[in-house]
């Protein structure tokens, strides 16, 4: 099972949800559907945007576990 | 930005001009329907007459209420006899609106829910569960138009003359064809509401 981490992310870079959503370019709703693990899927242009503003690799969005 | 938002106003208004034309139409229908329910029987009359601009002889029946010239009559619609050997003329014209009226509701129907849809897919995508029920009800009330009106005419007509004949011509045949296309894409449109899903719930 993935597990999304970007709330952590987040809160390490102290940027709000509004803020990053806005840099991103996604909806609220959208991001936090993501921040809590409800999307089912992420595109990789998504995925390089949100890296890219939080400055951090995609490993650490992310969490595997079984 | 404004443009936009100036833009879906407008298309708003248009829609809501179309519904609103509809509704005045049916209106005017049901109008002309209680008019002939109260319409006394002996002002209808069927006149033998020769078409403007024609020499040849040929004359066609034409219905005069009160009088004033109301188009042709099909003599199937107006010859009718009662057990008496009588023809009702106001019954067989309230048999004629009867129709005229099943057949607009139904259209007048049809039509306001396609509005619905397209109203609803200015801004947002248009599949979504809604939308596909209300292709599917455009697909019913396609069927309901191919078989209400000539039920409607068929049991206002053994009501009183006790007699009555119905067809199925290739208008109805085409009808049920419609009927069953529309259905088909109401199908379509739920995998494309399964489609957009998937689209919606990947980030």
């Amino acid at each position: 099972m993935i597990i999304i981490r970007l709330d952590r992310v987040m809160a390490d870079r102290k940027i709000s949800l509004n803020e990053l959503a806005e840099k991103v370019g996604m909806t609220n709703v959208n991001l936090s559907n993501l921040k809590t693990g409800k999307m089912k899927g992420i595109r990789f242009e998504t995925l390089d945007a949100i890296c890219k503003v939080l400055d951090c690799q995609p490993g650490d969005l992310m969490e595997y576990k079984s | 930005m404004e443009e936009k938002v100036k833009k879906r106003r407008s298309r708003i208004r248009i829609m809501q001009a179309l519904m609103f034309g509809i509704i005045m139409f049916l209106f005017f229908q049901v109008e002309d329907f209680v008019e002939v329910i109260f319409t006394k029987g002996d002002v209808y009359e069927i006149r033998r007459e020769m078409p403007l601009g024609v020499t040849n002889g040929q004359e066609i029946n034409v219905l005069y209420i009160n009088g004033e010239n109301y188009g042709d009559a099909d003599v199937n619609e107006y010859m009718l006899l009662d057990e008496n050997g009588e023809t009702d003329l106001k019954y067989c014209a309230l048999m004629h609106q009867a129709k005229g009226l099943s057949y607009s509701i139904l259209l007048g129907a049809m039509l306001i829910v396609a509005i619905v849809i397209a109203n609803s897919a200015i801004d947002a995508s248009p599949f979504t569960h809604k939308n596909a029920n209300r292709i599917r009800l455009i697909g019913v009330l396609q069927f309901a138009l191919a078989i209400v009106p000539g039920l409607v005419r068929f049991l206002m007509c053994f009501f009183k003359f006790q007699y009555s004949n119905a067809e199925l011509d290739v208008n109805g045949f085409y009808m049920f064809a419609i009927a069953f296309a529309i259905m088909t894409l109401a199908q379509v449109f739920d995998y494309g509401v399964k489609l957009q899903e998937d689209i919606d719930s990947i980030a």
